[in-house]
C-alpha cells in the first residue's frame, strides 16, 4: 500500500486460483517496464469482495483486471458480468486470461463486455511475452479514463 | 504427298522404281495393268506411271487412252528398249512425258514434277475457259466466236435459239456469213477489219438471217480474240433489235392513227380550249349527238352538248377542272341535235400548251344503259325489301286476319298506292270474301264484300293465274273500277302452289300505268302473301282441331295424348294428368312417353313407339305406367301416327287403365242391351242379315214397312223377299261385294221394297257389315220424299270424298266423271283437272293383263280386282290395289265403272325390302363361321351352311337329308333326345356336344338350338348353330390346371394369405395364416378381416384399402396400369390375444374388366426380423452414445490436460532460464529433454482437441464457395508456401454445402502435407474436381515424396506417422482430422501415390450438397 500514492504505480487486480500462474504473472510483470501494484484474488468470491472494497474506497481501484475464467466458488464469467453491470466498475478494462481456446468461451466473454480475451500460452517465454504485451498495450498504448480519487 | 500409281511390266523393275520413288517421299502403289483403271477409281492418284509394254491383256497405251478419257490425270509412259513404232504410238497417246529405261532417279523426279505442274496449269486454263463458257451460255444476248476466217467456233445458247441452229449445226460448220444476207457481207468484213485494227468494232446494224431464211434486225459488235499476242479470232455480240424497231415504227405510225383509233372507241373523246370551245372531237360524237364534224369542231361549245338545266353546273365544273382540281366523273343530261336528251358522264384532264393550261381533254360517256341497269338494280332491291318485310310479317303473325291487314298495308305503303283490299277464298274456291279494305269509300265496300270467283271476269282471272292490271287508260271502260273511285287498279291472285287462297287488290285515285317492274313485283308479293296466308290458315285449322280435340278428350275417361316424333308429349288430356299425377306444365313439352312407364318397359316402349311412327298396326299394347309419386298403374295403349304434309310428325294415342278398359267392356255389354232397345224403338226399319241374307232380326218399324210380322220373318225369310224383282240382282251383287270387301260395296243405295200386300215403296238402305262378324246391318228408310233422297246422295258423295282411297267413276269410254279427294291426294290432279279427261291418258295406267282380257271379266262378274300402276301428276309411279265395279243401267248395259284404288306402293317396297333382307340373311347364313344346320320335324337335316361342312369334314350330300344324330358322337345321342322336350318348351337351348367327323374324329362344339315357327306359331323346324369350342376347351383345361397349381402354392406357402372381398369379409385363406393366428379356418372365413388385427392397426388396413381402390379406379386404361401394392408393418392378433409382428402386402385382385374385386393380403411373420431390428437399433444407439461420450471425453481430457502441462512447461523453462549453466551439463540436457517433451505433449493435446472437435463442435452446413476456402487455406499457409516456392493451381471449383471452417482446415491440412512432404523439386500442387454420379470428386495432387501404397490406409489413422519426427515434424493427426471432416460431410477419402513421384489425395463431397451457380470470377 505504500506505493499506492505514487502516480507512477499502476494498480492491477489478478483474479487467478492457480498459484503457479500467479507466480508466473508476477514474474512476467516484474520483468516488465511498468511500475505496478499487483492485487491477487484467488477465487471469484475474493475478487468480488475486493471490488466491493474498491467501491467503498477501502481498496485501491484497479487500472486493469486480469481475470481467469475457471474459478472456484464464483465463476470468472460471473465476476465479469458483475463488473460490467456495475456502473462504478464498468470502465475498468478486464482482460480475460485463460487456458481455453474454445470459440464459445471467446464469444461468451466478449458478449459480457470483456475488453480482451487471451489464451495463456503454454510456453513460458511466450507467456511472459503476452503479459508484457498486455502491460504495454493497456498502459502505454491505450488512453484510459482518469483515475478517480 | 503426291500419290502415284505405278504399273510396270516386270516385278523386279517395278520394285526398284517403287523403292526409288518412296525414297523421294512419293506415296506409291504398284499395280498390275488390269487393275490400273479400277484402282484409279478408288485412289484418285495425282499421277500414273505406265509401262508401255505390259504383259497383261491390254497394252499400256490403250490403258492410258482409257484413263485419259475418264480422268484428267497426268500420265508418264515408261519404255524399255522401245522401238520406233512403239514410241510413235506412245506419243500419239499424248502422255505428259515418256521416260526410257533404265531410269535415272533425277530424271524420273523431274518428269513427275514437270508433268504435275504442267497439268495444273492446263487444268486452270481449262477451268477459266469453262467458267467463261458457262457465263456466256447463260446470257440472253447472242455471243459467238469465229476464227479469223469467219468460221464460227462457238455460239451461246441464246445465239442458237435466235438463229434457229443447234450445236450439231455449229460443229458441222457454219460461218458468220451464213447469218447475214449476201448484200451485207461487205459490212461484216469491214467490221471485222475494224476489229482487227482497233481490237473492237462499232455497233453495226444488219439483218440477221435465221436458218429458216427469215430475217430480223440485229445490232452487232465484234472484238478481237488475242492469244499469246496473236489474234486468233473474233468474239461478237449480237442484239435482236426487232422490238426496238417496232417501237420506233409504232411511234411514227401513232400520230397518224390516233384519230382512227379514237374514232373506233365507243366513247366520245374531245379537246376543248380554255373557253370550252371544242377544238377536236372523235367520230363517236357525231353518232351520239347527231352533229357533223364541221358543225361541231371549232364551232360549238362543249356546253351546247349539255341540256340547259345542267349547263350552269357544267360551267362551274369546267372552271374547277381548269383550276387543276381533280373532280373525276360528273353526270349530266346530254342534249342531241334533235333535242332528245340522254344521260352522259364527263371526265376530263388539263391539256398544257407551252407550259400553260391550254384547255381540257376529256371523254364523254353515254350512260343510258348504265342508268337503266342501276334503275333495275334499285327496283329489284326494293322488291326484295318488300318481300322480305312480308315474309317477316308472315312469320310473326299468329292469325290470318292480322297478317292480311299487315300485308295489305305494307304493299300500299311501300308501292305508294292509295287504296287496297284483300279477299280470302272459301274452301271450295267459289267465293272470295273481303277481309280487309283501306282507302276505299264505304259506299263501294258492299260491292266488294263477296266476289263470285267462278263468274266472269273473275274466272278468267283465276284461270290465267296471274295479276290483272287496269291502268289509267282503260279505267273508264271498267265500271266496277270507276265505282271504287279508282283510276287504275291491280288485282293480284294469292296462290299457295296451284290453289287459290284469295286476292290482293291495290289501286290509285290518279292515272297510273303499271311498269313491268311493278307488275313483276306485285306478282311476287302475291305469291309470298298467298303462301303465308295458306300457312296461317293451316295453323289455325290445326289449332282449331287441337282445341276441339282437347275439348272432347278432356271429357274422356281414357288417357288421350299427342307426342312429337321423339316421343315428347305435346298434348295430354285432363284424365292423363289426373291419372299420372302431374300438372299440365310438367307434362307437355317436358316428359316423353318413356318417362311415364316403368324402366323395365322402356325398351319395349321404344320398340312400340318406333312401330307407331312407322305406321305399323300394333293394336293395344299393355304397359305399366309410372305415376309421378312413383306408384304404378297397368295400362293399355293404342296410338297412330300424326301426318302433316305426308310426313309423320308425331303420334296420337289413347291409353286406358286396364281396370277401366275391363269396365268399359262390361259397359259395352250393357250397352248392347241398350242398343237392342234403340234398335227396337228407332223410327227406321232395321234388319240384321245373316251371310246368306236371311233376316236374323228385324224391328217393329220393319214390320210396319213390310207388313210382315217379326216372327214370320226372323230366321225364316231371306231379305231378298222384300226386294222388288227388278232390283234383286243389284242388291245381291252389293251384298256379295260387301262380304268380299266392305269398302268396295256401296253402303247406301236405294231399291224398291216389296210389301206383303204386293205394293212397292221407294226405300233408302244404309248397309254395313257388323265388324268381326259375317252379318250385316241394314237400315231402311222410306224415301218417297225427294228431300230424303237428296240428303242421301249428298251423304254418299261426302262419304266417298272422305274415304282415304282414291275413288273415281268412269263412263264406258273411260272418261272420268267423278274424282274424289282421295284421288286428288293420290294422283295430284284436282277434280277440276281430272274430270272430263280420259283416265288412261291421264294416269298412263299399266294393267296386269290386257284390257281385252279384263273387260269380259268385268262384264261377266261386274267386279274386277287387281294391281295397277299409275303415274301421278308429279311423274311418280304409284302401285294401287284397284277394285272396279261395273254399274249398269236397268237394261244391263254398262253405264259406269266405279274404281276404288288404294296406294300400295309402300307395301310393294316393303315386300321387295323383305326379299332383299331374306337374300342378305341367306348370305349371312352361308358365310357364318359357325356351322348351321336346319332340321326338319323328322329330325333330318334340311339345310346347312359351308361352315358345317368344314367342321364335320363332310360333303353337303353327306349331311342334307341325313338324320341330325349322324353328325354327333353316339354318346350324345341320348342327351340330344332328352333335350328335345326342353327345346319345345323354351324355344331355345344351349348345349355342349361332340361332332363326329367323317374320319371318326370328334370336335367339341357348343350347340345353340332354336325353334323355327311359322306365322301361326307352329313349330316347323329347328336351327342349330354349332360353334367349334376345341380351343376353348383346351384353354379351360389349361386354366383348371393353372388354378390347381395356384391352389397348391397358396396352400403350401409359408406366408399367410388372406383373400377378402371389398367389404373386407374374408373369403379364403391358406394354412399358414391359421398357424400365424392360431385360429381355425372357420374362425377366419366369413369374418371381417380386421378381426385378425389388433385395434390400433385396423385403420391401417382401411387406409390401404382406400388407396388401392382409388389407385385402380384412377387408372386411365383399365388393367393396364401398374399394379399397386401397399406394404406395411403390422401385427396379427392371435386367438389368445397375443400378437405376431408381420409385414403385410396388400393388393387388389381385379376382375376381367379391371375393376377391383377382392383384396389379397399376404402376411409374413417378421417376429425375428423385428427382434433383430430392435437389437440393432439399441446397439446403434449404444454405439452413438459411446462415440459421443468418447468425443466428449477426448475434448474434456485434452482441455484439462493443458492446464498441468502448462505448469510443467512454464516452470521447466523458468528453471532452464534461471539455472542454465549453473547446474552441471547433464542437468542442462535433462532440462532440455523435459522442455522438448512438454512442448510435444502440448502439440499432441492440441491436435487431439482439434480432432475431437470435428465431430462435436461442427458448424451447420451452409453454401461454401470452394475457391474461397482454398484461398483461406493458402493464406494460412502463406509462410510455408513462400518458403517452399510451392505453386498451387486448381480447376474451376464449385460451391458446396458444408462447414466452411472445417473445409478450410481440410484444405489447409492437405496443402500443408503436400508442402511438407515435398521432394527436392519445386512443389507443384493441383486441386482438381470431377463430376461423378452422386458426388464431386476433389483431388489434391502433389509431386512430393509419395507414399508406399501399403500405408494408404494407415495414414488416415490418428497418431500414425510414417517418418521420423526429425525428418518431418508432426503428430500424425492431420490426415485423421481430414478424414473425419470428409466423413462428417458424408464423403470418402483415399490416396493414390507412388513413392518419389507424388501423391494424390481424393475426397468426395456429395452432389446433393452442391449449390449450382457459377462463381463470380
Amino acid at each position: 500500500m505504500s506505493k499506492r500514492d505514487s502516480v507512477n504505480y499502476i494498480e492491477i487486480l489478478l483474479v487467478e486460483d492457480n498459484q503457479g500462474d500467479v507466480l508466473l504473472t508476477k514474474r512476467a510483470l516484474k520483468s516488465g517496464k511498468v511500475l505496478h501494484n499487483l492485487h491477487v484474488a484467488n477465487d471469484g468470491e475474493a475478487a468480488l469482495a475486493y471490488l466491493h472494497d474498491v467501491e467503498y474506497g477501502q481498496a485501491p481501484r484497479p487500472d486493469l483486471i486480469l481475470l481467469d475464467l475457471n474459478l472456484p466458488k464464483v465463476d470468472g464469467r460471473e465476476v465479469l458480468q458483475k463488473i460490467k453491470s456495475n456502473e462504478a466498475l464498468t470502465s475498468i478494462p478486464v482482460v480475460v486470461l485463460t487456458t481455453s481456446k474454445a470459440d464459445e468461451d471467446v464469444l461468451k466473454t466478449y458478449e459480457l463486455h470483456a475488453n480482451s480475451f487471451i489464451t495463456k500460452p503454454v510456453d513460458w517465454p511466450q507467456f511472459m511475452n503476452v503479459i508484457q504485451q498486455i502491460e504495454e498495450y493497456w498502459f502505454t498504448v491505450v488512453k484510459l479514463p482518469k483515475r478517480e480519487h | 504427298m503426291i500419290r502415284i500409281i505405278l504399273a510396270a511390266d516386270d516385278p523386279t523393275s517395278a520394285q526398284d522404281i517403287q523403292n526409288r520413288l518412296q525414297r523421294m517421299s512419293y506415296d506409291v502403289l504398284t499395280v498390275s495393268i488390269d487393275e490400273v483403271t479400277e484402282r484409279a477409281d478408288e485412289l484418285h492418284p495425282d499421277i500414273i506411271l505406265l509401262d508401255v509394254r505390259l504383259n497383261g491383256e491390254k497394252d499400256g497405251i490403250e490403258v492410258a487412252q482409257q484413263i485419259k478419257s475418264r480422268y484428267d490425270i497426268p500420265i508418264i509412259f515408261l519404255a524399255a528398249n522401245a522401238d520406233e513404232a512403239t514410241v510413235r504410238r506412245a506419243i500419239a497417246a499424248e502422255p505428259d512425258s515418256i521416260l526410257i529405261k533404265p531410269l535415272d532417279a533425277l530424271e524420273l523426279r523431274a518428269a513427275i514434277e514437270i508433268a504435275m505442274r504442267r497439268h495444273g496449269i492446263k487444268a486452270n486454263a481449262h477451268e477459266s475457259d469453262r467458267r467463261i463458257r458457262e457465263i456466256t451460255e447463260s446470257l440472253s444476248e447472242v455471243i459467238f466466236e469465229t476464227d479469223m476466217t469467219g468460221n464460227i467456233t462457238f455460239v451461246n445458247r441464246a445465239g442458237l435459239n435466235e438463229f434457229g441452229y443447234t450445236r450439231e449445226h455449229v460443229e458441222a460448220g457454219i460461218t458468220l456469213y451464213d447469218l447475214v444476207p449476201p448484200d451485207k457481207h461487205n459490212e461484216i468484213r469491214e467490221s471485222i477489219a475494224q476489229a482487227v485494227i482497233d481490237e473492237s468494232s462499232q455497233w453495226v446494224e444488219v439483218p440477221g438471217v435465221r436458218r429458216d431464211g427469215s430475217t430480223f434486225p440485229v445490232s452487232v459488235r465484234a472484238s478481237l480474240i488475242v492469244r499469246e499476242g496473236v489474234p486468233v479470232g473474233i468474239r461478237g455480240i449480237a442484239l435482236n433489235v426487232t422490238e426496238r424497231k417496232s417501237a420506233e415504227a409504232a411511234l411514227i405510225m401513232s400520230e397518224r392513227h390516233t384519230r382512227e383509233i379514237t374514232d373506233a372507241l365507243p366513247i366520245v373523246v374531245y379537246e376543248a380550249d380554255a373557253t370550252g370551245r371544242i377544238i377536236f372531237v372523235n367520230g363517236t360524237a357525231f353518232d351520239l349527238f347527231g352533229y357533223t364534224r364541221e358543225e361541231l369542231q371549232e364551232r360549238m361549245s362543249l356546253f351546247q352538248l349539255i341540256a340547259p338545266a345542267d349547263r350552269k353546273r357544267a360551267r362551274r365544273v369546267f372552271r374547277r377542272r381548269m383550276a387543276g382540281e381533280d373532280i373525276g366523273r360528273v353526270e349530266y343530261t346530254g342534249l342531241r341535235k334533235d333535242k332528245k336528251t340522254f344521260p352522259i358522264a364527263i371526265r376530263a384532264v388539263i391539256i398544257r400548251r407551252d407550259g400553260a393550261v391550254g384547255g381540257l381533254r376529256g371523254v364523254i360517256l353515254d350512260t343510258t344503259e348504265l342508268k337503266r341497269a342501276e334503275e333495275q338494280t334499285r327496283e329489284h332491291a326494293h322488291t326484295m325489301e318488300i318481300l322480305n318485310l312480308i315474309v317477316t310479317e308472315g312469320s310473326r303473325s299468329t292469325d290470318v286476319q292480322s297478317f292480311a291487314e299487315a300485308a295489305t298495308n305494307l304493299t300500299l305503303e311501300l308501292m305508294h298506292f292509295d287504296a287496297g283490299a284483300i279477299h280470302l277464298a272459301d274452301d271450295d274456291a267459289r267465293y272470295a270474301h273481303l277481309r280487309y279494305a283501306i282507302g276505299i269509300p264505304d259506299t263501294a265496300l258492299e260491292a266488294l264484300e263477296s266476289i263470285p270467283l267462278t263468274e266472269a271476269p273473275y274466272a278468267r282471272f283465276l284461270a290465267e293465274a296471274k295479276p290483272f292490271f287496269v291502268d289509267g287508260h282503260e279505267a273508264s271502260c271498267m265500271p266496277h273500277v270507276a265505282k271504287l273511285g279508282l283510276k287504275s287498279l291491280a288485282a293480284v291472285p294469292l296462290y299457295r302452289r296451284d290453289k287459290i287462297v284469295g286476292a290482293l287488290t291495290v289501286g290509285s285515285f290518279s292515272r297510273h300505268t303499271f311498269s313491268q317492274a311493278e307488275q313483276e313485283r306485285l306478282a311476287a308479293i302475291g305469291n309470298e302473301v298467298g303462301a303465308a296466308i295458306a300457312n296461317l290458315q293451316a295453323d289455325e285449322a290445326l289449332k282449331e282441331s287441337a282445341r276441339r280435340i282437347r275439348g272432347i278428350t278432356d271429357a274422356l275417361p281414357e288417357l288421350v295424348y299427342e307426342t312429337d316424333a321423339t316421343g315428347t308429349f305435346t298434348f295430354v288430356n285432363a284424365s292423363c294428368l289426373k291419372m299420372l299425377g302431374y300438372a299440365k306444365e310438367e307434362f307437355e313439352g317436358k316428359l316423353t312417353v318413356f318417362d311415364v312407364i316403368i324402366p323395365q318397359d322402356t325398351d319395349r316402349g321404344r320398340e312400340s313407339f318406333g312401330h307407331r311412327i312407322d305406321s305399323t298396326e300394333l293394336g293395344w299394347v299393355e304397359f305399366t305406367a309410372l305415376r309421378k309419386d312413383g306408384s304404378t298403374l297397368p295400362i293399355s295403349v293404342s296410338a297412330r301416327p300424326i301426318y302433316h304434309d305426308g310426313v309423320v310428325i308425331g303420334t296420337r294415342g289413347i291409353a286406358a287403365d286396364n281396370t277401366l278398359r275391363k269396365r268399359s267392356e262390361e259397359r259395352l255389354r250393357e250397352s248392347e242391351a241398350y242398343y237392342r232397345a234403340i234398335f227396337e224403338s228407332t223410327a227406321t226399319g232395321m234388319a240384321i242379315l245373316e251371310e246368306d241374307m236371311t233376316v236374323a232380326m228385324g224391328n217393329s218399324k220393319l214390320e210396319q214397312l213390310t207388313g210382315f210380322r217379326k216372327n214370320d220373318v226372323e230366321g225364316l225369310k231371306p231379305f231378298t223377299e222384300f226386294v222388288a224383282p227388278e232390283d234383286l240382282e243389284r242388291i245381291t251383287t252389293y251384298h256379295r261385294a260387301r262380304r268380299r270387301d266392305a269398302a268396295s260395296a256401296p253402303k247406301e243405295y236405294e231399291f224398291r221394297l216389296l210389301r206383303k200386300d204386293g205394293t212397292r215403296r221407294e226405300v233408302f238402305v244404309t248397309a254395313a257389315l257388323i265388324p268381326g262378324t259375317k252379318r250385316s246391318v241394314a237400315s231402311i228408310v222410306d224415301v218417297s220424299a225427294l228431300k230424303t233422297a237428296q240428303e242421301a246422295v249428298r251423304k254418299q258423295a261426302a262419304m266417298l270424298d272422305a274415304a282415304h282411297d282414291a275413288v273415281m267413276t268412269l263412263d264406258p269410254e273411260g272418261t272420268i266423271t267423278y274424282w274424289n279427294r282421295g284421288a286428288e291426294r293420290l294422283y295430284g290432279w284436282t277434280t277440276h283437272e281430272a274430270e272430263g279427261q280420259n283416265a288412261n291418258a291421264l294416269l298412263y295406267t299399266r294393267f296386269p293383263e290386257s284390257r281385252e282380257a279384263l273387260w269380259p271379266k268385268l262384264i261377266e262378274s261386274g267386279l274386277w280386282e287387281g294391281e295397277l300402276i299409275n303415274v301421278t301428276r308429279d311423274g311418280v309411279e304409284v302401285t294401287v290395289a284397284s277394285s272396279w265395279t261395273l254399274m249398269t243401267d236397268g237394261k244391263d248395259n254398262a253405264s259406269a265403272i266405279l274404281e276404288i284404288s288404294s296406294d300400295i306402293t309402300e307395301r310393294k317396297k316393303a315386300e321387295s325390302a323383305l326379299a332383299e333382307s331374306e337374300a342378305k340373311l341367306h348370305i349371312t347364313f352361308a358365310t357364318m363361321a359357325d356351322g348351321i344346320v336346319i332340321v326338319g320335324l323328322d329330325y333330318k337335316v334340311t339345310d346347312c351352311n359351308e361352315a358345317i361342312l368344314r367342321l364335320t369334314q363332310r360333303s353337303r350330300e353327306e349331311i342334307i337329308g341325313k338324320p341330325l344324330l349322324d353328325l354327333f358322337a353316339p354318346e350324345f345321342h341320348l342327351q340330344i333326345f332328352e333335350k328335345h322336350s326342353e327345346l319345345l318348351e323354351k324355344g331355345n337351348i344351349l348345349n355342349v356336344a361332340k361332332l363326329l367327323r367323317k374320319s371318326g374324329e370328334r370336335v367339341d362344339v357348343e350347340a345353340n338350338v332354336s325353334l323355327i315357327r311359322d306365322a301361326a306359331g307352329q313349330y316347323t323346324a329347328s336351327v342349330a348353330v354349332l360353334r367349334d369350342v376345341t380351343e376353348r376347351k383346351k384353354a379351360e383345361l389349361a386354366l383348371a390346371e393353372s388354378e390347381a397349381k395356384l391352389r397348391i402354392t397358396f396352400a403350401t406357402m409359408a406366408d399367410g394369405i388372406v383373400i377378402a372381398g371389398l367389404d373386407e369379409t374374408v373369403t379364403d385363406c391358406n394354412e399358414a395364416i391359421l398357424r400365424l393366428t392360431q385360429r381355425s379356418r372357420e374362425e377366419i372365413i366369413g369374418k371381417p378381416f380386421e378381426d385378425l388385427l389388433p385395434p390400433e392397426f385396423r385403420s391401417l388396413i382401411l387406409d390401404a384399402r382406400k388407396f388401392l381402390v382409388g389407385a385402380v379406379l384412377a387408372r386411365t386404361e383399365p388393367s393396364r396400369g401398374k399394379k399397386e401394392t401397399v406394404r406395411t408393418d403390422s401385427q396379427l392378433l392371435q386367438k389368445n390375444g397375443e400378437r405376431v409382428d408381420i409385414e403385410a402386402n396388400i393388393s387388389t385382385i381385379e376382375d376381367a374388366s379391371g375393376q377391383p374385386a377382392e383384396f389379397l393380403i399376404v402376411a409374413r411373420d417378421v417376429t425375428e426380423r423385428k427382434q433383430m431390428e430392435y437389437q440393432l437399433d439399441s446397439s446403434l444407439a449404444d454405439l452413438q452414445r459411446s462415440n459421443a461420450e468418447l468425443e466428449q471425453f477426448a475434448y474434456v481430457t485434452s482441455h484439462d490436460l493443458q492446464e498441468p502441462l502448462r505448469m510443467i512447461t512454464s516452470y521447466i523453462q523458468i528453471i532452464e532460464e534461471d539455472y542454465k549453466g549453473k547446474l552441471d551439463a547433464d542437468a542442462d540436457q535433462y532440462i532440455a529433454f523435459a522442455v522438448e517433451g512438454a512442448k510435444r505433449m502440448h502439440t499432441l493435446i492440441n491436435d487431439l482437441l482439434a480432432y475431437s472437435r470435428v465431430g462435436t463442435r461442427g458448424e451447420p452446413f451452409m453454401p461454401v464457395i470452394v475457391s474461397n476456402v482454398l484461398s483461406a487455406a493458402a493464406a494460412n499457409l502463406e509462410v510455408a508456401i513462400e518458403e517452399s516456392h510451392a505453386v498451387v493451381t486448381h480447376d474451376r471449383l464449385r460451391t458446396v454445402l458444408g462447414d466452411e471452417s472445417q473445409l478450410i482446415q481440410l484444405f489447409q491440412n492437405l496443402l500443408g502435407n503436400a508442402i511438407k512432404f515435398r521432394s527436392d523439386a519445386t512443389p507443384m500442387i493441383h486441386i482438381g474436381v470431377e463430376e461423378a454420379k452422386d458426388d464431386w470428386v476433389f483431388s489434391v495432387r502433389d509431386n512430393g515424396i509419395g507414399i508406399d501404397m501399403k500405408y494408404a490406409e494407415r495414414i488416415f489413422v490418428v497418431f500414425q506417422r510414417l517418418h521420423a519426427r526429425e525428418d518431418y515434424p508432426g503428430t500424425g493427426v492431420g490426415l485423421a482430422v481430414v478424414k473425419k471432416i470428409v466423413e462428417r460431410h458424408r464423403g470418402r477419402i483415399w490416396v493414390e501415390s507412388e513413392p518419389a513421384k507424388g501423391s494424390t489425395f481424393f475426397f468426395t463431397l456429395p452432389k446433393g450438397g452442391i449449390v449450382e451457380y457459377e462463381q463470380a470470377r
